[in-house]
């Protein structure tokens, strides 16, 4: 079993008490640094800044070295691969028959790395932070048709029940003699393929499963739906707005950019 | 005078597209018609993929909407045609509690699950607690956690929570897929329980696509056997139970009470058809009472242990300990049933066995050799184990790949490998399916291809985990004849099961495990002889140690199936 990264654990604190809409607007401007920064520095600043609003959040320190673990297979694709490709720069560092490897292709490895990381926390905030009902409230309150906002919150329900059923299948074919060790690179990647049409194909019935449950309980009537849980914005949800919206533009006039 | 039916079926045909351009359409259903009047309870039972979840899920609305498909006939609930209303209308007329409770909970609370139906209706906030409350009381589920994740629940309270929802949206009818499926005897009891009150006290109708005859014979007013398409037996369950019992390729399993009574009438016409253990009749004339002999477990020692463990515990990351300084020892060539509530451990004992699972103290033996070090694809050459759910276990193309999969990894040369794939396709009545995609099987076949893929790598011990579940009755003896085969030839098996008829029929050895714990181990009639102990394990006694306990037999023969305790009865009446 693994640890439920990416997905809402109950907790008690400022950060989880905050108004779902709040969480989406600071996710939203984050998103937006991330993607205009270029600086390293600027984007390790961002990263490190994530995690000081998580750690002092109360989000649990386990859950982001979870997040941390997913994450790192993609990071380490990026820095090995990025330099390979980009060979600008005028500091070579060394020669491998037709590929380059210059201080620049490395910096920019660690500028695209340190971007998604710094993109997957900030948005990961409001998701470990929020229970779906209140994340699917507060995107529909913020304008977005309750049906957009419900799949957001079914695809983040199931993105768990995905990653466990890719590791029972593959228990399965371990079971019948299929040994990972032994197999070279190939073949691993060849037996991939007919994982991946299984848990299509079980996704396909629980999603088959999962229309005819909803439509038995009456989703997709015309009639206007009510909330058991109300959410309201407090002063302090208008405080962190606040808070949100000046560090944004600081950061914006800041030598964010070069 | 009478009052207009609940549910009105008349010229129901179904027919599902081809699943390849070759193909001709499947006509599922053709021409069914039938009534459930108010407050009545019928059940549709028939082989896997005969179209009883088809049936219920077109009478609920929602197929062929969303599932595909084409219907002609005429179907109205309540008054109002299912086919007209817009999707959703009828959620306050017509509830639905579906085969999959795990696929249809999906809110991360048990009340925001409850919550979620009322809020499509449109229910004032204010009045939701009070519905919730409402639900969970009447599924018996009101000591439960309303914050509760609905997953963490066990497999009972799912399917009483599914079911929960939806009474909370108030129905007069409601409509259950399989729902007894995958349920311990315990939260079997616990759901017939809680329906039958509902029917008194709700007048609820209910309509049920359900294979399992003791839930059925329960519960049941009315029963309608579907094959080949059709309607081919209606009436009462005793009218439909005798039709059943000479037509075995209806594919329906008969109550254990009412096989034997059946048997008993062959010899005296005027023993009356039961259909329940407390429906029997005591005999006439009482004879003095031959004494019978108690077979007891004979430890085998001069035979080594095939399965070993020593002192095993077992902790996942989050939660309690899953084993608990667990030993155990089966020697070669035993069959041990391996039984215990949702969540006692059963499925951990699996995994660890082969290797899937690492013990965090103690050790696992096969063959008297330690499996640690070992991977767990060199394991399967010596322990084929087949998990609960065939669709994590089904990934190649065609039946004839998937079977092949496993004994070609274990390096079979061609001429066995082909004899141990057409063996076991045989086996498990797969051969009219070989080239086919497994994932257009009902549930039932789906399941046979799973079994027949740890069949055909022959191994010396094999462990199947709940493979009954779903199985319709003439696959459940098709798996039954090849583990009876696969012992004979001198195969351990380990058979984790709910099902105590199965287990009383083929094991030679009963483990229950409770909490992580062995809590009773021994031969059939020493362990379900302890009542309280299968109460608190969420067990029950196999029918003929029921009756036995009902009559005050002294013992019973070694032989627990219903033929068994009907041979018994009749040494001693006569």
């Amino acid at each position: 079993m693994t640890a439920a990264i990416g997905q809402f654990a109950p907790g008690d604190s400022w950060l989880y008490r905050l108004d779902p809409r709040v969480k989406l607007l600071h996710a939203f401007l984050g998103i937006v640094l991330c993607l205009i920064a270029s600086r390293v520095e600027a984007l390790a600043i961002l990263l490190v800044v994530t995690h000081i609003i998580l750690f002092v959040g109360g989000v649990s320190p386990l859950r982001i070295v979870a997040a941390w673990g997913r994450l790192a297979v993609l990071l380490i694709i990026i820095l090995i691969i990025q330099p390979l490709f980009s060979s600008g720069g005028s500091v070579v560092l060394a020669r491998i028959g037709p590929i380059t490897i210059t201080a620049d292709g490395i910096l920019a490895g660690l500028r695209i790395a340190l971007r998604v990381a710094s993109a997957a926390f900030i948005a990961l905030t409001p998701i470990l932070t929020t229970p779906i009902p209140a994340l699917v409230r507060g995107l529909e309150k913020i304008g977005l048709p309750y049906t957009w906002g419900m799949t957001v919150g079914l695809a983040l329900r199931y993105l768990e029940t995905l990653t466990e059923l890719y590791q029972t299948i593959n228990e399965a074919q371990q079971a019948r003699g299929w040994d990972t060790a032994s197999r070279n690179i190939v073949q691993r990647v060849r037996a991939a393929i007919p994982t991946l049409i299984a848990i299509i194909i079980a996704s396909l019935r629980l999603s088959d499963s999962l229309a005819l449950g909803m439509a038995a309980r009456g989703f997709g009537l015309s009639r206007p739906r009510t909330h058991r849980m109300g959410i309201a914005m407090r002063a302090a949800d208008w405080i962190a707005i606040g808070v949100v919206t000046i560090a944004f533009v600081a950061a914006l006039f800041s030598r964010v950019n070069p | 005078m009478s009052a207009p039916p609940s549910v009105h079926v008349a010229g129901l045909t179904f027919t599902f597209p081809a699943w390849a351009a070759h193909q001709p359409p499947r006509l599922v259903l053709r021409d069914v018609s039938f009534d459930v009047l108010a407050g009545g309870c019928l059940a549709v039972t028939g082989a896997a993929g005969s179209g009883k979840s088809t049936l219920c899920m077109a009478v609920a609305g929602l197929a062929p909407r969303l599932t595909g498909g084409y219907l002609a006939g005429t179907i109205v609930v309540a008054g109002r045609d299912v086919q007209v209303e817009p999707p959703g209308a009828l959620a306050g007329t017509l509830g639905v509690a579906l085969a999959d409770p795990a696929g249809q909970l999906f809110n991360p609370t048990v009340a925001d699950e409850i919550a979620w139906g009322l809020e499509n209706l449109g229910v004032p906030p204010a009045r939701m607690d009070d519905r919730i409350r409402g639900a969970l009381a009447m599924v018996g589920l009101d000591q439960i956690a309303w914050d509760q994740p609905p997953q963490t629940l066990s497999g009972g309270q799912q399917k009483r929570l599914a079911l929960a929802v939806a009474l909370a949206l108030e129905p007069s009818v409601l409509i259950l897929d399989q729902p007894s499926g995958g349920l311990s005897p315990l939260g079997r009891a616990e759901l017939i329980a809680v329906l039958r009150q509902l029917r008194q006290q709700r007048k609820l109708t209910l309509l049920m696509a359900e294979s399992d005859p003791e839930f059925i014979s329960r519960l049941a007013d009315q029963i309608i056997v579907i094959h080949d398409g059709h309607i081919a037996c209606q009436g009462t369950p005793a009218e439909v139970y005798l039709e059943a019992a000479i037509h075995p390729e209806y594919g329906i399993a008969l109550p254990p009470a009412f096989a034997f009574s059946q048997i008993l009438r062959q010899r005296d016409p005027a023993f009356s058809l039961a259909l329940t253990v407390d429906a029997i009749d005591r005999p006439a004339s009482k004879r003095q009472r031959k004494p019978l002999e108690v077979a007891s477990l004979v430890a085998d020692i001069a035979r080594p242990a095939a399965i070993q463990l020593d002192d095993v515990s077992i902790r996942y990351k989050t939660g309690p300990e899953a084993l608990r300084r667990l030993s155990l020892a089966i020697p070669s060539g035993q069959f041990v049933a391996l039984a215990g509530e949702n969540g006692s451990g059963k499925t951990t004992l699996a995994r660890c066995l082969i290797g899937l699972i690492k013990p965090t103290a103690g050790r696992v033996l096969l063959d008297g050799a330690d499996i640690a070090g070992q991977s767990v694809g060199a394991l399967a050459r010596l322990i084929g184990v087949a998990f609960q759910n065939p669709e994590t276990q089904i990934f190649n193309p065609t039946v004839i790949e998937e079977v092949t999969f496993g004994p070609r990894n274990l390096g079979q040369s061609d001429d066995s490998l082909a004899a141990s794939v057409n063996e076991s396709l045989t086996s498990f009545g797969l051969e009219a399916w070989r080239d086919v995609p497994p994932a257009i099987l009902s549930l039932s076949a789906r399941r046979m291809v799973a079994l027949a893929g740890i069949a055909a790598m022959r191994t010396p011990i094999i462990v199947l985990d709940e493979p009954t579940v779903g199985l319709d009755d003439n696959d459940l003896r098709r798996l039954m004849a090849w583990l009876v085969d696969r012992h004979r030839a001198g195969a351990t098996v380990l058979l984790i099961t709910h099902d105590m008829e199965l287990a009383a029929h083929l094991a030679e050895r009963i483990v229950i495990l409770k909490r992580g714990q062995i809590v009773a181990d021994g031969s059939p009639q020493q362990v379900f002889n302890q009542n309280a102990l299968l109460q608190e394990a969420g067990l029950e006694a196999p029918f003929a140690i029921q009756l036995a306990q009902r009559f005050n037999w002294p013992a019973l023969s070694a032989d627990l199936t219903p033929f068994g305790a009907a041979r018994v009865w009749m040494g001693t009446s006569s």
